[in-house]
């Protein structure tokens, strides 16, 4: 049996997936060492990443340091709230290196991902996008292919969803000891079961649960005196 | 004695009307006394002259496309050819509504001799495909009159050009009427028997203005001149043949004058930042749509791209009867050195990139950071324009900052745990701002972690979320 295969494989006949996986080289560390286990290096050096999370959990939080290894452009589409600048800046990152997109229509946003996408000086561009069909995805990568950029997508999580063309799909839902993430395709690489990243190493005072600090002291109440 | 030469455009207006009007007769009208002024070729081989009346014309050519004189297009017009040939001769000046006066003397030290020089200034000119006549003159009167003589000559043989300048009739001079009339009564119709009595005898019996056009033509008296100076800024108008009502057609007549908005800047090494395109429509306001890149760009091609992108988003209620292309913001060309293998273009291309964005999104929905040295949170950063100069802060380490903030704080009404905290912000007492508040970061039941603050009325707030 092995040898037809093997004589198939010699004479180029048979194709397998295993072969496409992408070099080490082409991975980015994600700066968590138990994500880059898993995802075979890190993140993809371009195309599309589809993460599927409620708002709020950390979604955003666990790329960070991979945010910040390179000084491109990051542009938000969309976000879910106010981008908080401030926070940006004070881990380090550039003023001129964030730039925020609000647009009135959903095809806007998608026509400006992929203008950011396609353009070398933009980076990452990270959008927020709920109903996105497999044309798109499939042009959206296309663009991130040829700028050699990255798209985090975010969408709300929904098992009807249809599997998207995706380089690598996470999803990633709450857990008391931080975030359980799934992998739920990536390419060169088989789906893996949900695992536990911990947020102890990242944030450590939001694991320990504590109660309110015994040295603050309490507002004074304003006392009126009558005249 | 100073040699000068003189342009004179036959149909200036005529050569304008650059949209295509080939196949059919086209003639340029004087509104106020209904006589033709301009005649195309094809008009003039069904026999229309200048100086015909408008009915007249009509009757010999059934599809004659009429249009009505227009002096300030002709001015502007001949504001453009002075600025063409200012690349090839220095002295230049200007005589509305159809002619153009060269210094030829000063340059000849540049172009070796008056052929050469003559050869330059035909190829310059034959870019603009104008009709016109020239001819040279020891005094700038004396070039203009053979000029609009079609006399057509270039030479610097004083005593030719003095005896083709003797065979004009007085009325084909500057002088007015009523001069010719009293020379006429003492039997002086040609210049050349003008030109044969002293000046002094003339001072004696006529007016002063005749003397002083004399001396004049004869280069013995000053003529007052004023030269041209190139202008700063680029504006340039062109008027359609056909009124447009489809945005999409609008593309050509655009990329012609984006075309001499590009030689402009090249010419002068300059950026432009900021275009402005005005549609003069018909009974309507004239709709202007402006363009920017904060870095500059000269080429057409990328202006052309954006201000399609931003005619897009647009819808018209009259059809478009002339644009004009405008730059008012030029900057200096600089030159970054890049490297050669490394791909460096990437920070140069972010520009252009954000120029795009707000084309088609418009403004207000692109929108760079600045950060403030406040420690309100909603004060601490506000949104700009992605080009806006930026201050630098000294960055703090260790703060447990949300990444989103609500647009608005609301109110807890959840059930949450406390994680960390409080973190005091006690500050703003001198703008009455005051802000006095406790944060807390806390996760809700379905583990959403959100940043919470307590005022000293212990009301509960949720200000931020951590994504």
């Amino acid at each position: 049996m092995s040898k037809i295969i093997d004589l198939l494989q010699h004479r180029q006949w048979v194709w397998q997936g295993s072969s496409q996986v992408l070099k080490s080289s082409e991975r980015i560390s994600t700066g968590i060492p138990l994500l880059d286990t898993k995802l075979q290096g890190g993140l993809p050096k371009q195309g599309m990443i589809e993460i599927q999370a409620d708002s709020g959990i950390g979604e955003l939080q666990i790329w960070l340091s991979y945010l910040q290894q390179h000084p491109h452009l990051i542009v938000f589409i969309n976000p879910p709230g106010s981008v908080n600048a401030h926070h940006f800046y004070h881990l380090g990152f550039d003023h001129k290196q964030l730039l925020i997109i609000k647009t009135d229509s959903a095809i806007d946003a998608l026509w400006a991902a992929e203008q950011c996408l396609k353009s070398s000086g933009c980076g990452n561009v990270l959008l927020w996008h709920n109903s996105l069909s497999i044309s798109q995805a499939k042009r959206l990568q296309l663009a991130s292919e040829q700028g050699t950029s990255t798209l985090f997508l975010y969408r709300p999580v929904c098992e009807q969803q249809f599997s998207l063309p995706v380089s690598l799909c996470l999803q990633l839902t709450g857990h008391p000891q931080g975030i359980a993430i799934q992998v739920k395709k990536q390419k060169g690489g088989w789906p893996q079961k949900s695992f536990i990243l911990s947020l102890a190493d990242y944030w450590p005072q939001l694991v320990v649960k504590q109660g309110e600090a015994n040295n603050v002291a309490v507002f004074p109440m304003p006392i009126r005196y009558a005249k | 004695m100073t040699l000068w030469l003189y342009l004179h455009f036959k149909h200036l207006q005529l050569d304008s009307l650059t949209l295509s009007h080939k196949g059919e007769p086209v003639v340029i009208v004087n509104g106020s006394s209904n006589r033709v002024v301009q005649v195309c070729t094809l008009a003039k081989q069904s026999g229309i002259t200048v100086g015909m009346g408008l009915a007249s014309a009509a009757c010999l050519s059934e599809h004659l496309q009429v249009v009505a004189y227009d002096a300030q297009a002709e001015q502007t017009r001949l504001q453009e050819i002075a600025q063409w040939l200012y690349l090839a001769t220095a002295d230049i000046s200007l005589f509305p509504p159809d002619g153009i006066l060269l210094k030829v003397s000063n340059m000849l030290s540049l172009y070796q001799d008056l052929a050469t020089y003559w050869q330059h200034i035909q190829a310059h000119l034959s870019h603009l495909e104008l009709n016109y006549h020239y001819a040279t003159g020891y005094s700038a009167l004396a070039a203009r009159l053979l000029a609009r003589g079609r006399v057509d000559i270039i030479t610097d043989d004083a005593a030719l050009l003095q005896s083709s300048i003797n065979g004009f009739d007085l009325l084909q001079t500057d002088l007015s009427e009523q001069i010719c009339e009293q020379l006429k009564r003492v039997r002086i119709s040609k210049l050349s028997q003008l030109l044969c009595i002293p000046v002094s005898e003339l001072a004696k019996r006529f007016d002063i203005e005749l003397v002083h056009y004399v001396g004049r033509l004869q280069g013995q008296l000053k003529y007052p001149l004023i030269f041209y100076v190139p202008e700063e800024q680029f504006s340039r108008h062109l008027t359609l043949l056909f009124e447009l009502e489809n945005l999409q057609w609008l593309t050509k007549p655009m990329a012609k004058l984006l075309k001499q908005l590009e030689l402009f800047l090249q010419q002068r090494n300059k950026l432009a930042q900021q275009v402005l395109l005005t549609l003069q429509l018909r009974d309507a306001e004239p709709v202007s749509i402006q363009v920017a890149i904060s870095s500059g760009e000269s080429r057409a091609h990328a202006w052309q791209s954006l201000i399609e992108l931003k005619l897009s988003n647009i819808s018209l209620n009259a059809p478009i009867q002339a644009i004009t292309i405008s730059a008012d913001y030029l900057l200096d060309n600089q030159y970054a050195n890049n490297e050669l293998f490394q791909s460096q273009q990437g920070q140069s291309e972010i520009p252009a990139l954000i120029a795009k964005l707000q084309a088609k999104l418009g403004g207000r929905c692109v929108q760079g950071v600045a950060v403030d040295s406040d420690h309100r949170p909603e004060r601490a950063f506000h949104f700009v324009d992605p080009s806006h100069a930026y201050i630098k802060q000294k960055r703090i380490t260790g703060l447990q900052r949300p990444s989103m903030l609500l647009p608005e704080v609301i109110p807890l009404q959840e059930k949450v745990t406390i994680y960390f905290g409080p973190e005091r912000i006690c500050t703003g007492w001198w703008d009455n701002q005051a802000v006095a508040r406790d944060y807390y970061i806390a996760r809700n039941e379905q583990g959403k972690w959100l940043w919470v603050y307590k005022e000293p009325s212990q009301q509960w707030f949720v200000q931020g979320i951590f994504c």
